[in-house]
């Protein structure tokens, strides 16, 4: 979810319209944003439009709301200009970043406020996709580059360039080892044996996309006119419409848009034709208002339908049962006609709907085993115990060493530290960690869990075994096995179980004084800790245990 | 009347003691044997009652005389230069100074026991032969080192004068006394002490002091936080929903791929969740079932969607992970096949990578399911949640916010006016994406929800730190009330 930084007054300005903080509060719900954070003029804008980056600056969310506020009838139209500016990829480059969609912007005139929008809304677009739907662009002074572009992918030492902040040129490889950017968003180009650059006809630089500019052409500053946009990525339709979201922003700031005539490498994986972009597309879909009404449970007048779309910035045309909604080809988020009418549903207001009762005929229940465990737990407590609750993550420590045991574990392959680090298979480690951090209240102290214990089983289709599991421990002065079978036989009589149970020799608990047993439900064992492990749990008291499958 | 409300309060071993007191000062362990109470009784009840000024403590310290390890062993065992003359006597007067130091046990202290018989005269020095002889000025009787060791070994207490004699320096500069300081507590019957005992409440029973606090008894009891948790179940099968299985590993299949969430979406990467390194991966369920999702993905199946454009992977779909949000519970329903009409739940364990601190947990339970049947709409969604938020919430107050979930649309965020807590965010809701649910042969609308109960806990339990749901702390856990429900 991207956070977006924003000026208030700019906002406004953009919007032509002052809001109150609950307004623009009310205002931010059109576009699933939230007010994160507000200090001073500075806001902090939590966007859940996770793929529309077209409203992930200031420009497009004053695009956005100009819309559904009403304060604009229609939705902004852009127009393109033509100076027969060209660009040429290729073939070099397919494999290791084939695309690129540019665009030229003249006669703009940016303030800090909106170089920090664009180089904002260029980051967050950079960093919100995943693997191959990865893009990202760049913003380069026109002035300076010779038309037309080229985009090819140059082996290390066929190119050297000063990136941006930087004093002396480098290699692609340098950059990627030294440049903060480099070792940042190095990865993108992990394994390739070419770099892909923007060059100009003069054969200057421009950038190795998406990791860095080049000093002399990349950097943009308040004097600057002429801006050259480019977004490359892995995925045609992606690129163009991320251009588009470039675009739109440096347009609502007065730029005028130029087109760019895209020439393609005649292989497979592109357009046979050259492609002008930018380019604003539309997308049509028909919705069946049967279905409307069947999703939104409104019964609403075409009058008052037609607006709602309206404000959407959806054409609207309604024939019969069936309404033709025209919008924007910027939507990647639309698939369905749920996508549109939730937008309908928005603009409508959630809070003016009458919410309506479910007429069903059912019956709650709890799972039987819920009850069961419950039932297990009031013998428990008829024992005298505390209950406790204690994480499923534990650390590999408390789980093998410090028991003397070495069994497989259900393992976390990314944890965030050692000591979350897997799903316990015993319950009864984490309750001697429990006694630890409890020595200096009144012994004895009695403690009981019911809860998950795991172990790896590839014949699960979820590759695990998961039991629950009764732990009970008793801790101090003369406590011994004795007492803790008594617990596991009133245990048994109050569950109706009976069970076996035979000398062990696990190497957590003394010898001669543990047992492990059985019972309908599964196994279990008993017994007197031994020294080892209550030191290795900074324990003096004596302790008894019993961990059982219930 | 102060007097006779604190004899009133006496317990029966202060009695007792306080019966036994004299004007002399007696000892602990001389009342106890009076009493017939046990020292530490006795010591305590002493101390109650100097507290209470029926009696005065004195202490004295005195200093005793007592034999070292090395005097015990040596009256035992005699002086050395006892054993020698003895064993001269044995020989007939006299012995070669080589074959008394044969004797094993005592060839150590030979040449001590003979340079002090020498000195004082009990024995010649060895002559010319190497013999040497008793004189006869040894008498047993007048052995002062010995008699002296004997009456310490006895009372401890000396003469002065003893003290003062050659034969006491003697002993103290061979080791063999040591002098101890011991502080003997004798205790008086005071005045008060005194009269208290001619009072009546002196010889009538002991009451009860109603203001004293009796023994704590820690009972057996439910966590306090489990304890919450079943009262939310029991609201919601009141509320005519029916409990789901919550296992704690899931599929990415069932946690992310039936929920419609692309392969690459930023939710699946690394940081977000929470990956298994052993086991890795898991089985799918029924091949069509598998397919159905498949199709969802690629291009909307059945749904009349545009799907999201990709290879759908299996192998990813695969791989293992701890559940990280209730939905996934939800997914496996609708893919195992629901009944039509249910409402359904589940409070469900998660896990996401997260750092345990006053505000987050590394594993917390959510509270989630879903509602299905013919003709259910967004009015109807709104009224479930407008429901829980005054069931959980005991809101009257409730707003509807725009929100996104990649499988609900439209998505909605529930916010709830709690009577103390003010406006808290509640819960988020939808009604299942069409791509999920058709694609499963589910023509009806579902509708999803999942509300925090982790912060109404909190409220509940009157703790300002999350991690106390999970209380480590014994002392916490013993003192908290039962939970209202």
């Amino acid at each position: 979810m991207p956070t977006i930084d924003v000026s208030q007054n700019d906002l406004f300005g953009l919007l032509g319209k002052k809001l109150s903080k609950n307004e623009l509060e009310e205002a931010l719900e059109f576009i699933k944003g939230e007010l994160d954070g507000i200090e001073g003029d500075r806001l902090k804008i939590d966007v859940k439009e996770t793929v529309r980056p077209e409203v992930w600056s200031t420009e497009g969310i004053a695009r956005e709301l100009r819309l559904r506020m009403g304060i604009q009838k229609k939705p902004a139209e852009y127009k393109i200009h033509s100076a027969n500016y060209e660009l040429f990829i290729e073939p070099s480059v397919e494999k290791s970043r084939p695309f690129i969609a540019s665009a030229v912007i003249k006669d703009i005139s940016l303030t800090q406020e909106s170089i920090l929008q664009i180089i904002q809304l260029q980051e967050k677009i950079r960093r919100s996709q995943a693997s191959k739907n990865e893009s990202g662009g760049g913003l380069y002074d026109f002035d300076k580059l010779r038309m037309p572009m080229y985009f090819k992918g140059l082996k290390d030492q066929e190119v050297e360039f000063i990136p941006l902040e930087w004093k002396v040129p480098m290699h692609p490889s340098e950059i990627l080892a030294e440049h903060p950017k480099g070792k940042e968003f190095g990865f993108m180009l992990k394994g390739k044996d070419r770099y892909p650059i923007v060059m100009d006809s003069a054969g200057q630089v421009a950038s190795m996309p998406p990791i860095i500019n080049s000093d002399t052409t990349g950097k943009i500053t308040t004097q600057t006119r002429n801006i050259f946009v480019e977004v490359t990525g892995w995925n045609w339709k992606t690129v163009t419409r991320n251009l588009n979201a470039l675009i739109m922003a440096l347009a609502d700031r007065g730029g005028k848009i130029y087109s760019v005539k895209t020439h393609f490498p005649k292989t497979a994986t592109y357009p046979k034709k050259p492609i002008n972009t930018p380019f604003f597309e539309t997308q049509t879909l028909h919705v069946s208002l049967t279905e409307w009404e069947a999703l939104s449970g409104l019964k609403l007048s075409a009058k008052e339908l037609m607006a709602l779309a309206h404000r959407s910035g959806f054409e609207a045309k309604i024939s019969g049962k069936k309404m033709k909604l025209t919008f924007s080809g910027q939507r990647r988020d639309v698939m369905h006609p749920v996508d549109l009418f939730e937008d309908l549903l928005i603009c409508h207001g959630y809070n003016r709907i009458q919410p309506l009762k479910p007429e069903l005929l059912v019956r709650g229940n709890h799972l039987p085993r819920t009850l069961y465990l419950d039932r297990v737990r009031d013998v428990c407590t008829g024992m005298g115990l505390q209950e406790i609750l204690t994480f499923n993550l534990t650390s590999k420590e408390k789980q093998s060493s410090l028991i003397g045991l070495n069994e497989p574990l259900v393992e976390i392959a990314n944890p965030m530290t050692e000591n979350w680090a897997l799903l316990r298979r015993y319950l009864f480690p984490e309750h001697l960690s429990f006694l630890n951090q409890n020595k200096r209240f009144d012994f004895p102290q009695k403690i009981f869990e019911i809860g998950s214990a795991l172990e790896p089983d590839p014949t699960q289709e979820n590759g695990v075994r998961e039991h629950t599991t009764l732990c009970i421990v008793l801790s101090g002065k003369g406590h011994n096995v004795n007492d803790i079978k008594s617990l596991l036989q009133a245990v048994c009589l109050n569950l109706g179980y009976s069970f076996e149970i035979k000398e062990s020799i696990l190497p957590f608990l003394k010898e001669g004084k543990q047992a492990t047993f059985t019972t309908p439900k599964g196994k279990g064992f008993l017994g007197e800790v031994n020294e080892k492990t209550l030191k290795a749990f900074g324990l003096e008291q004596e302790t008894v245990l019993m961990e059982m499958e219930i | 009347m102060e007097l006779n409300s604190a004899v009133k309060a006496l317990s029966e071993i202060e009695r007792k003691v306080l019966s036994e007191l004299t004007a002399h000062p007696l000892s602990e362990l001389l009342l106890a044997e009076k009493t017939g109470l046990p020292v530490d009784s006795v010591r305590r009840s002493c101390a109650w009652l100097t507290e209470k000024g029926l009696a005065s403590e004195e202490k004295t310290v005195q200093k005793n005389w007592s034999l070292s390890g090395k005097g015990k062993k040596t009256i035992q065992e005699g002086f050395p230069e006892e054993k020698l003359i003895q064993e001269l006597q044995k020989r007939g007067g006299n012995a070669l100074l080589a074959e008394l130091s044969k004797t094993p046990e005592w060839r150590n202290e030979i040449n001590f026991a003979l340079g002090y018989a020498i000195k004082n005269a009990w024995v010649t020095p060895p002559g010319p032969d190497g013999k040497v002889e008793l004189t006869g000025v040894f008498n047993a009787r007048q052995f002062a080192a010995k008699q002296l060791i004997q009456k310490i070994a006895g009372t401890g207490t000396l003469q002065n004068e003893e003290k003062e004699s050659p034969a006491f320096k003697d002993l103290q500069k061979r080791g063999l006394v040591e002098e101890k300081e011991t502080v003997q507590r004798t205790f008086t019957l005071s005045p008060t002490g005194q009269q208290a005992r001619t009072l009546p409440e002196f010889t009538s029973a002991r009451t009860f002091n109603v203001r004293d606090p009796a023994p704590t008894l820690f009972i057996g009891k439910k966590q306090p936080y489990i304890q919450f948790l079943n009262s939310v179940r029991q609201k919601l099968t009141q509320m005519g929903f029916q409990e789901m299985n919550a296992p704690l590993i899931v599929s990415e299949f069932y946690n992310f791929d039936v929920l419609f969430q692309p392969q690459n979406h930023s939710a699946r990467t690394w940081t977000d969740t929470y990956r298994l390194k052993f086991p890795t991966h898991g089985k799918l369920p029924d091949p069509r079932k598998v397919n159905a999702v498949r199709n969802a993905h690629e291009n909307g199946g059945n749904s009349g969607s545009t799907g999201w454009q990709y290879k759908w992977d299996p192998e990813i779909a695969r791989r293992l992970m701890p559940a990280a949000h209730g939905t996934a519970h939800s997914a496996r329903t609708l893919v195992e096949g629901p009944q039509i009409p249910a409402k359904y739940f589940a409070i469900a364990r998660c896990f996401r990578p997260d750092v345990l601190d006053s505000t987050h947990l590394i594993e917390f339970n959510q509270t989630e399911g879903f509602i299905i049947g013919d003709h259910l709409n967004f009015r109807h969604l709104l009224f479930t949640l407008k429901e829980f938020a005054e069931e959980f919430a005991g809101a009257t107050q409730v707003k509807f916010i725009p929100d996104y979930y990649p499988f609900t649309e439209p998505s909605v965020q529930l916010s709830a006016k709690h009577p103390t807590l003010g406006w808290i965010e509640l819960g988020g809701a939808g009604m299942f994406r069409p791509e999920m649910r058709r694609n499963l042969g589910i023509s009806q609308q579902v509708l999803a929800w999942g509300i925090g109960i982790d912060r109404l806990a909190m409220f509940k339990l009157g703790i300002q730190d999350i991690r106390y749901l999970f209380s480590q702390d014994l002392n916490w856990l013993r003192n908290t009330p039962q939970v209202n429900p």
